[in-house]
């Protein structure tokens, strides 16, 4: 037993005088600190939409108002053109209406590529100038406004006095859960950082001089001790990495999705992981064909993880994802999540 | 010369099989980016009608709204009762005398029932369902009010029923043309580009930068025998040259895979391009040990400039400061080389391009010449 710790202490110390593994450590920081900040932070999952318009007319207001208190989406009101394209351009807003004082085309609509809920959009906001742009000109529907008083009185009236038309609506919706579930890029987060930080563990492997391959084989103790000692202190290495990760993403990432079970899991899965690859890459000859393989591995991991789209999209090509430890990890930390 | 051409000769095949390598490469990444990026044509919902309503007016109204600014979202079929609406996303039951409720004020409720897979859904369609109410409440106030006025302008009967139809018509005429009443700003976080036109470019100049490592072994060889040989020089020359001939290749097969002009080989910025991929081809072999070394650089180096540089994100979506950091960075250039080789979007930066690709040049060359040439 005492063999054994001294040894792992060794290996230890061994692994933190390696420069490929701070190398390595510093790039996967880097990497996980940068996206984290890079990353917008989570929105609400039903559409944030912008909407500018002249508040000195009534009417509208009044119209406009009420879309902006609607619960189904999310109307913010801008004030300044400039920042509502700015928003809709980084993605904080699926789309943008300006409401102006053109009656031939009164409504601007600003959009990306990714805006495809802008006819339903479209919908809304224009009922709402419609609506105030008929009552505004009703008084001009008959006579050219000699009756203008009569009218505008006879509409207020009408609104006070008889039934609105309204829709009985019932719902069947036949998936259960949350209604608006925070949107998040975390997922994206996760899915960079599970294989970046088994390459990081594979590299430090293949980078590791052979001088220290040589001084293991020298010590004269049983090979199953030896590789039991050096997977431990390789796992609490890769753990404390991993640790450090996920802490600089939960300063940086203000509200995580994932339980703080489910990061530990995660974490401590990669560890073991990281340990079982760098004894195994200690072992093989770092040729072109291995380190392609090992790239091209990380990348589709990457792509298949299904943080950024559903593999199923793929068709055949969908079965990569069981290679995949983002997607695996993925699914095993939303389902511990979940409990 | 003989000497250069041979040289090259052998690293020309040595470096074939990381030539094919990448080329695979390219291919998977374009088949990826076609499947992630293919458009999808998404079936309309389906709405049943019940309608209970004998007027004949109703079947029409509808076609109209639909086609007016729903036609490929939404399709409407009418039923008489509710036995063969179970496959419908939504289905409106219209009540006996519909339309002449509607037209008198008393407003007799529809019912809409609305079966999707999600609350989202349906809290939408509600919220459609309820404008829509609220619109024609407003079109009814307006249409009384009016009719109050001919009232009082003492209009008989019939002629108040045909001036109510005509402003019945105007007002669902100004709804129904209200697509000409929008004008759409298309705005781009890729500037001129498309999405997926920009991650195709940024997705090629990240493989080709990360597999130059793949000529690591070839490389590497000539620089011992250049020391060998003492002919520094013209090995030198030798590894540029093939260098340079390997790079238009995989330019080449970049620009082509991402659906580029064939017009594109002959431009200013692909060259400049397989010369920024040249350079990197020397420089990341000169500072690296071993293959494993050069490999974990290439790939660092291209991830850190890929998170840091728009290769990821889009560059318009990066803080001021970063953005404008990155317009220096080598895989950015790249990105917008291959982009301006293959979509013609124009480029900005030559200078910057230049640098980057003579500065590692004469570094490599320093790297390579430090004992002199004893030919």
């Amino acid at each position: 037993m005492k063999s054994f710790f001294t040894l792992t202490l060794l290996f230890f110390k061994s692994r933190l005088l390696s420069r490929a593994f701070w190398a390595a450590a510093a790039v996967l920081l880097i990497m996980t600190a940068g996206f984290s900040l890079l990353c917008p932070q989570p929105s609400p999952s039903s559409a944030e939409v912008g909407l500018m318009y002249d508040g000195s007319n009534a009417e509208l207001d009044a119209l406009c108002r009420q879309l902006l208190t609607l619960e189904e989406v999310r109307f913010i009101r801008y004030i300044e053109e400039e920042q509502l394209r700015s928003d809709v351009i980084s993605g904080r807003l699926h789309c943008g209406y300006k409401i102006n004082n053109d009656r031939k085309t009164p409504i601007t609509v600003f959009e990306t590529e990714a805006s495809f809920l802008t006819p339903a959009l479209d919908e809304l906001v224009f009922s709402c100038w419609f609506e105030a742009d008929m009552l505004q000109n009703a008084p001009q529907l008959y006579k050219n406004g000699q009756y203008a008083d009569l009218i505008n009185g006879a509409i207020s009236r009408s609104r006070l006095e008889n039934k609105p038309f309204s829709v009985n609506i019932s719902v069947n919706a036949t998936a259960s859960g949350g209604n608006y579930q925070s949107y998040t890029l975390l997922p994206i987060v996760y899915a960079v950082f599970i294989p970046l930080l088994l390459l990081c563990c594979c590299f430090c492997a293949m980078l590791s001089p052979d001088s220290e391959r040589n001084a293991v084989d020298l010590i004269s103790v049983s090979g199953g001790l030896i590789f039991a000692a050096q997977f431990f202190a390789h796992q609490l290495l890769f753990l404390l990495l991993s640790l450090t990760c996920e802490a600089v993403m939960a300063t940086l990432i203000l509200q995580n999705s994932f339980s703080v079970l489910a990061r530990l899991l995660c974490a401590v899965i990669l560890s073991f992981a990281g340990a079982g690859l760098f004894q195994l890459f200690r072992k093989i000859k770092a040729n072109s064909a291995v380190l392609l393989l090992i790239i091209v591995w990380a990348v589709l991991s990457i792509v298949f993880s299904g943080a950024f789209v559903s593999p199923e999209l793929f068709g055949g090509l969908a079965i990569f994802k069981y290679i995949s430890p983002s997607w695996l990890l993925l699914r095993l930390m939303g389902a511990v999540t979940a409990l | 010369m003989r000497l250069i051409l041979c040289c090259c000769f052998i690293t020309l095949k040595r470096g074939i099989r990381a030539v094919i390598c990448a080329a695979a490469c390219l291919f998977a990444v374009a088949a990826v980016l076609s499947a992630m990026f293919a458009s999808r044509d998404f079936a309309p919902a389906r709405l049943a009608v019940i309608c209970h309503d004998d007027s004949g007016y109703i079947e029409p109204i509808v076609h109209s709204v639909i086609d007016s600014g729903f036609k490929g979202l939404l399709s409407v079929d009418f039923f008489d009762s509710a036995d063969d609406t179970q496959n419908h996303t939504a289905v409106l039951t219209l009540p006996e005398n519909f339309f002449e409720s509607v037209m008198s004020g008393e407003n007799v409720e529809p019912q809409l029932s609305v079966n999707v897979s999600s609350p989202i859904e349906g809290a939408w369609i509600s919220a459609l369902a309820k404008n829509a109410a609220r619109l024609l409440s407003s079109a009814q106030h307006v249409i009384s009010a009016v009719n109050r006025a001919m009232i009082a302008d003492q209009i008989p009967f019939e002629q108040r029923q045909k001036l109510i139809f005509y402003t019945d018509i105007e007002l669902l005429d100004n709804y129904l043309t209200r697509k000409g009443r929008f004008e759409s700003i298309p705005l781009s976080a890729t500037g001129s580009l498309s999405i997926a036109e920009y991650y195709a470019a940024s997705a090629v100049s990240f493989v080709l930068f990360t597999l130059v490592f793949l000529l690591f072994s070839p490389i590497k060889e000539l620089f011992g025998f250049a020391a060998f040989s003492k002919r520094r020089k013209r090995c030198f020359a030798a590894a540029f040259l093939s260098c340079f001939i390997l790079s238009l290749l995989l330019t080449a097969v970049g620009v082509a895979v991402i659906g580029g002009r064939i017009s594109a080989v002959i431009s200013l910025e692909f060259f400049a391009a397989a010369l920024l991929l040249c350079a990197m081809m020397l420089l990341f072999p000169a500072i690296s040990g071993d293959s494993a070394g050069c490999a974990a650089l290439s790939f660092g180096f291209c991830l850190i400039q890929a998170i840091f540089g728009g290769g990821i994100l889009p560059q318009a979506l990066l803080p001021a400061p970063l953005a404008k950091a990155s317009e220096f960075m080598p895989l950015t250039l790249m990105r917008n080389l291959i982009a301006d080789s293959a979509f013609g979007c124009g480029f900005d930066g030559a200078l910057i391009a230049a640098l980057w690709c003579v500065l590692p040049l004469l570094l490599c060359f320093a790297f390579w010449t430090r004992k002199g040439d004893n030919a």
